[in-house]
């Protein structure tokens, strides 16, 4: 397995779950202090939808339909229990790796889409 | 009754999920060990070989193996030969030489002898000491369906109403779960009970797909034992007729097996007997040559296996196993892959067979199966993960401890609810206490047992006839002991006590590893040899895991008797023996 693939399939996971969980009104307060504008709460939303399905992609990729569907729920299962713990303990931390985790996602599907998911 | 739909579906949850929770703890530590059962078996023979770092490609390898079958006078007379390669893939650490002895009389399969081989000169490795006699990985599979000491089809029926009440207890749950989407992130800490249930619930939606297809498959696995009148109503209650079902079934869903009779995907034998053609009882009387003797007659055999590598790719064999030509069956060579690309569970998937004579290609049975025996192959074959390579391995594993976690806060949850109520009036009822005292036996002790039982692996002389037993005697003894402590002292202090003993016996695993084999972390990560290393390494965070709890709950005794101290002064009652 590749570590591209991983490390892709990780940060799209994050950025799905962190997305979803800060565009509900009370995680974004409990992150910004404030009641979130209702565009950012529409970007943060379909952020998290747009990454979702990406992440989907990236294990079916890597995986094949069937396994990649198994590796795709596991994926989620990590990363919303991840994001629920930064959440509580680490708030501040959340929006940061968020910040991080967008660009790192999308290039690496970039990388992906272009060498053809090659190595797996 | 119950006012209102939900009301009703949150008393069923509770009542089946404390009632059943105990027994199902012990199903998901052992049931969760066993995405690990290989790696698991391996650290516990500390004298096997280490990852080979070389890895020629696999003609050249399976010659050196090869070679070994050929001239080694105790391997002539073997029904079959199998060539392990080494690669990165699981449980492919080493390159090994294995051949089968036909079964004695009244024995189900022959006994295996392995030879490993050193990938760098060809050469047999000779092991400083034999590899040891283990319970392995495979007992604790065995015991989250089979339990242990009581006979197994009464085990596989206490398990069976466990988990179909556990399947209840997951869909009341979800009905009882008021805010599923609005909670979905939530944890408040060191709210009380507001925490205790936030970690339930978040615990329980993060795996809830898993959870579902756990016990949903898990039932699927012993379909016949749980509805038993469903075949014998309609074919009759004599055993032929009961064959009759089975080669029935085999021929309308285009499988060679049954589903539902057991864990080792095990059919019945009569039937597969009928199919397969494989019984030995017929042909008797013309015995075949031995392997040995027929190998003569072997095409080029490695060019096979380069020729297969070549369409596969490097380190894509897992194994090559030949068998000797019988009862009108030519010789043959059959090639398996080293990762699965299905999730069905289906023996000899993608496997290639060739005709050891001729080199020719034997064309695989048809594809054509039912579609109820693609779904229930598809449901156990999602239980087993038998497919997944590593990473989805550890998303496996991560789900697994989830739903111990699950479990144990669920437990935990319910004397944490009914605690306060009960604390007020001063009287805490056997019931009440009965459970608490339970939560800590089984939550607490089993995790000590599990320790011990890698302890006994340890300590346990080599050499002893009967050590697998003694193995398993170790992790009940244990944990037995441990319970018969939390049952003799407060709630609170048995908590503190028995969570500290289990963390400190699977911290202190990896250092009693070093000093008692060459198989530690400091030879196992030199190596790269990840996957004997990572067993030692979730020692460790499971020790630091149950070490944090029992701080926990060590922090929550002092401030009770504090808070006792204070309420004393003003005449309350209340003792901390009590709590």
């Amino acid at each position: 397995m590749d570590l591209l693939l991983l490390f892709a399939i990780l940060t799209s996971a994050y950025v799905a779950m962190a997305a979803l969980g800060l565009s509900m009104d009370k995680h974004f307060e409990q992150v910004f202090g404030t009641e979130p504008k209702a565009f950012y709460q529409r970007l943060l939303q379909s952020a998290g939808w747009l990454y979702l399905l990406l992440t989907l992609w990236f294990c079916i990729q890597g995986w094949q339909l069937a396994i990649g569907f198994v590796v795709w729920f596991g994926t989620l299962t990590l990363m919303q229990g991840s994001f629920a713990l930064l959440l509580t303990y680490q708030q501040r931390l959340t929006s940061v790796l968020l910040w991080a985790a967008v660009p790192l996602a999308t290039l690496s599907a970039v990388l992906l889409w272009t060498s053809g998911f090659k190595s797996d | 009754m119950k006012a209102s739909f939900r009301q009703s579906m949150t008393w069923l949850h509770t009542w089946t999920g404390l009632v059943v929770g105990w027994v199902l703890f012990f199903v998901f530590v052992t049931g969760t060990a066993s995405y690990a059962t290989q790696e698991i078996t391996r650290w516990m023979q500390p004298e096997r070989p280490m990852q080979s770092l070389l890895v020629p490609d696999a003609a050249t390898q399976f010659d050196m193996a090869y070679q070994q079958l050929r001239s080694l006078p105790q391997s002539q007379q073997a029904q079959s030969w199998t060539v392990n390669l080494a690669s990165d893939a699981r449980n492919s650490s080493a390159l090994s030489a294995s051949w089968t002895a036909a079964p004695e009389p009244g024995e189900r399969r022959g006994r295996t002898e392995t030879l490993y081989m050193d990938t760098s000169s060809g050469q047999p490795i000779e092991l400083a000491e034999p590899v040891r006699e283990t319970a392995g990985g495979r007992a604790l599979l065995r015991m989250h369906y089979a339990l242990h000491y009581i006979p197994a089809d009464t085990a596989i029926l206490i398990v069976g109403l466990c988990t179909m009440l556990m399947l209840v207890a997951i869909v009341t749950g979800v009905v009882a779960h008021k805010k599923i989407i609005k909670d979905f992130f939530t944890y408040r800490q060191q709210k009380g009970l507001r925490s205790w249930l936030d970690a339930h619930n978040l615990i329980s939606v993060s795996a809830l797909p898993f959870y579902l297809m756990i016990t949903y498959s898990g039932l699927l696995f012993f379909l016949y034992s749980y509805m038993p009148l469903a075949v014998p109503l309609t074919y009759g209650f004599e055993p032929e007729n009961r064959d009759a079902y089975y080669s029935e079934l085999m021929t309308q869903t285009g499988s060679g097996r049954v589903l539902g009779l057991g864990g080792g995907g095990g059919g019945p034998r009569q039937a597969q007997t009928e199919q397969g053609g494989r019984s030995g009882r017929e042909g008797r009387s013309v015995r075949p040559l031995p392997l040995g003797q027929q190998a003569e007659q072997f095409t080029d055999l490695s060019a096979l296996v380069a020729q297969t590598e070549e369409l596969w790719g490097k380190g894509q064999i897992r194994s090559v196993t030949i068998t000797p030509a019988a009862r009108g069956q030519a010789a043959q060579l059959q090639i398996t892959p080293a990762y699965a690309d299905t999730i069905r569970r289906s023996r000899g998937a993608g496997t290639l067979s060739f005709n050891a004579q001729t080199a020719q290609a034997i064309a695989a049975s048809p594809a054509d199966v039912a579609a109820a025996e693609v779904f229930g192959s598809s449901m156990l074959g999602l239980h087993e993960g038998l497919f997944a390579d590593s990473w989805l391995r550890w998303l496996y594993l991560v789900s697994g401890l989830l739903g111990c976690a699950m479990i144990a806060t669920g437990l935990v949850l319910w004397t944490v609810k009914r605690r306060p109520k009960l604390a007020k009036t001063g009287e805490y009822e056997a019931g009440h206490q009965l459970v608490e005292k339970l939560n800590v036996a089984t939550i607490a002790g089993l995790s000590f047992g599990l320790a011990a039982y890698f302890w006994a692996n340890r300590l346990i002389p080599a050499d002893l006839a009967g050590r697998q037993q003694w193995e398993i005697h170790s992790l009940f003894l244990a944990w037995g002991a441990l319970a018969l402590y939390s049952f003799s002292r407060p709630v609170f202090i048995a908590w503190r006590d028995s969570l500290s003993l289990a963390a400190a016996a699977f911290l202190l695993l990896p250092l009693l590893n070093a000093l008692t084999t060459e198989r530690h972390l400091g030879q196992t990560l030199w190596q790269q040899d990840w996957a004997l290393a990572s067993v030692d390494l979730v020692f460790i965070l499971l020790g630091l895991m149950l070490g944090w709890a029992a701080v926990k709950v060590q922090r929550k005794l002092g401030q009770t008797k504090h808070n006792t101290a204070t309420r004393n002064r003003t005449a309350t009652v209340a003792s901390a023996e009590v709590l």
